[in-house]
């Protein structure tokens, strides 16, 4: 199949079905996704990234239906105790496993399909106004056809206590699928809340994610976001995260994400108040032959605002990975303070990772770095292990954990930090030397 | 009384990227004697402790060491460490993500393990651990810590004395122990080696300074240069020293 044939494939598929008859983005959506182009290996965003799992299988023929085995789906959830929970499977909303009827009776998750009419004018504001659409047909795609969605709304100087949990579990269909969902999260002036997004899948699967996550924080506004991709390997994900932060608004996210058949993250961050805030803390791991691709793209378009970006890189056997990320310092973005770091270890000679972290300023009075390593294991922390007794092979591996401990100890939630290391363990169960380490505490 | 000796070192050359560090030393080490190494900067003093632990950056060129009367070159330096060898560092690396208790219940079982001895589960573990903290006037949260991630000087310090008391080790090697460290620091630092002193433990204290030596109180002084024990005596050989600088044995 082309690019060509998967495009026309796609919008065959997808003109089958309705969209919220109250919502102007499909039609909008549509009719670019028709203009544009699918990605090849000559696009310049798409360069590093294979098309192969998506050009071999069919999966825009046919729509995922979502169905699952409760009980197992129920034990693949966590124990993140006191949360509001919604779990999609396959792109279906699945009321069974899900519980949010508390922060549903406040308005603060409500269904697109249960929108009020205050609800709709908000989403057909907010939605789809975080990106270029021009750059990312994926996002597109997603938007050409909306069934429904999620809107999580933190209402005026609220501190919602309870987080959000949302599961997105990819499972196996009866044949190759697409599942495409979407959330909108709008933080009103002032308000506070943590979002915890679990990609996770029950074994193997044949659907192609498709996720779309807009975030729109107004002045003042407070998001903890944090991000497992935890999923098998034989998922193939594009998943879009776009965010506008107005003034003095406060972004966090902490994210750990494993490499599958294709796992392509654009994250795009837009300062769009000046005194706002973002830090993004990742670590991605891939292995076997695995692909996983993070493209970030900060804009700063305001003065005064502060970015913090690190990302590390754990990249082993035959796998690829690719980190691209961009700090772009407009001309009126003065007093910008802008970081950017991505540290990578590369365990095999078979393994590959292009890096390229990016500053473009056209502003004269900012404060910038931006750097990106690749390197093995240090010789002089496995010499400090040997001289106390641990074996070099026993050394590796605990330097290799502490490598991606580093910075899922820095996940600001306990029980999620505990769901990280149960899949860092299901992950590294089948690295050599690194099989039984996890859990050593 | 005729001891076996712990560490004998013979004619001891080594090099560093063909540069030659330690050219011809010899040292008998028995069973709870301590020795001082002393010697200006570059003398070679911490090579010394460096290539007995068996760090690989240094070229042994010729030369024997034999501990516990096997060919301590024979061994990797994890088997070095189990047979009783520890070195405690100049510069102890940090090592961000694993814990501190984590290394050192990992190191603690390598070397227990070695030696035929129970693996001691979790909870007695942390116990002895923060015992010796205790000792160490460590906080407990030290133990929770990345491998010395953001500690101090001081602390780093006294972490390589923790793992020395952890491991139980029949030569210690101290590494400018000293330096960084202000006096309250050393005190402790100090304390903490001397209660681990016992007649069949030794030690080998390299300072560049004799203050830590009016702490650790050494049987035997030796002053390296250029290399080579130029000059071997008791304590008196460190005051000496100190008074009348390393130009006067040079």
């Amino acid at each position: 199949m082309t690019p060509h044939d998967l495009k026309q494939q796609a919008q065959q598929q997808l003109a089958q079905q309705a969209s919220l008859d109250w919502l102007s983005l499909p039609q909008k959506a549509q009719a670019t996704f028709a203009a544009l182009d699918m990605p090849t290996r000559k696009t310049e965003a798409w360069k590093y990234t294979p098309l192969t799992a998506l050009l071999n299988t069919p999966y825009f023929a046919h729509t995922a239906a979502g169905q699952v085995d409760e009980s197992a789906a129920a034990d693949r959830l966590g124990q993140l105790g006191d949360v509001s929970r919604l779990v999609f499977v396959n792109g279906h909303l699945h009321p069974g496993l899900s519980s949010y009827s508390d922060l549903e009776n406040q308005g603060i998750v409500t269904l697109f399909s249960n929108a009020n009419d205050a609800q709709r004018e908000l989403i057909n504001a907010e939605l789809g106004t975080a990106f270029e659409p021009q750059q990312h047909v994926f996002a597109t795609l997603n938007y050409s056809c909306i069934e429904d969605g999620v809107l999580i709304q933190a209402p005026t100087d609220f501190k919602v206590q309870q987080p959000i949990q949302l599961v997105y579990l990819s499972s196996g269909e009866a044949q190759p699928a697409l599942a495409q969902s979407r959330v909108l999260v709008y933080g009103a002036a002032g308000s506070s809340l943590e979002l915890i997004e679990q990609y996770d899948s029950l074994g193997e699967t044949n659907v192609f994610h498709n996720q779309m996550t807009e975030i729109s924080l107004q002045p003042n506004a407070r998001l903890t976001h944090l991000r497992l991709q935890v999923e098998h390997e034989s998922l193939s994900q594009v998943n879009g995260l776009h965010v506008k932060l107005a003034a003095g608004s406060h972004y966090e996210q902490h994210a750990l994400a494993f490499g599958s058949a294709l796992k392509r993250n654009d994250i795009n961050i837009n300062f769009n108040g000046s005194n706002a805030y973002c830090r993004l803390n990742g670590v991605f791991l891939s292995k076997h032959k695995q692909h996983i691709d993070n493209h970030l793209n900060l804009e700063h378009g305001v003065p005064h605002c502060n970015s913090d970006t690190v990302y590390k890189g754990f990249i082993t056997d035959s796998s690829r990975a690719v980190f691209n990320g961009r700090i772009h310092i407009h001309k009126h973005a003065q007093k910008t303070e802008a970081h950017l770091n991505n540290k990578n270890l590369l365990l095999s000679k078979q393994a590959e990772l292009d890096t390229k972290p990016e500053l473009e300023i056209y502003a004269d009075d900012v404060k910038c770095s931006h750097g990106a390593s690749i390197g093995k294991l240090d010789d002089k922390s496995l010499f400090y292990f040997q001289s106390r007794g641990i074996d070099r092979a026993t050394a590796e591996a605990m330097l290799c954990l502490g490598f991606v401990n580093e910075m899922v100890e820095q996940f600001p939630n306990t029980a999620v930090i505990e769901l990280a290391r149960q899949r860092l363990a299901e992950f590294f169960n089948d690295v050599d030397q690194l099989n039984h380490l996890w859990t050593l505490e | 009384m005729s001891k076996t000796p712990l560490l004998e070192v013979k004619d001891l050359v080594a090099e560093v990227d063909g540069k030659t560090i330690l050219n011809g030393i010899s040292l008998t080490v028995n069973p709870g004697e301590v020795h001082a190494i002393m010697g200006p900067n570059g003398s070679g003093k911490s090579t010394l402790a460096n290539v007995l632990a068996g760090r690989d950056d240094y070229e042994v060129v010729s030369g024997s060491v034999r501990f516990k009367g096997q060919d301590l070159f024979e061994l990797e330096p994890e088997e070095r460490a189990r047979e009783g060898v520890f070195l405690a560092f100049q510069y102890p690396v940090e090592i961000p993500g694993v814990s501190n208790m984590q290394f050192l219940k990992a190191s603690v079982d390598a070397v227990r393990k070695h030696r035929g001895q129970e693996e001691l589960d979790a909870p007695s573990f942390m116990k002895l651990a923060r015992e010796h903290c205790k000792e160490l006037k460590l906080k407990p949260e030290f133990l929770k810590r990345g491998v010395n991630e953001g500690f101090s000087g001081g602390e780093k310090k006294r972490n390589e004395i923790l793992q020395m008391a952890l491991l139980e080790p029949s030569l210690a090697l101290l590494d400018e122990t000293d330096s960084g460290l202000d006096i309250d620091a050393l005190q402790v630092a100090a304390e903490g080696v001397n209660a681990l002193r016992n007649p069949e433990r030794s030690f080998i204290v390299v300072t560049h300074y004799q203050r830590l030596l009016n702490y650790i109180v050494p049987d035997y002084v030796h002053v390296l240069a250029g290399g080579k024990i130029v000059k071997s005596g008791g304590r008196e050989l460190a005051l000496e020293l100190e008074e009348k600088g390393y130009s006067w044995i040079q």
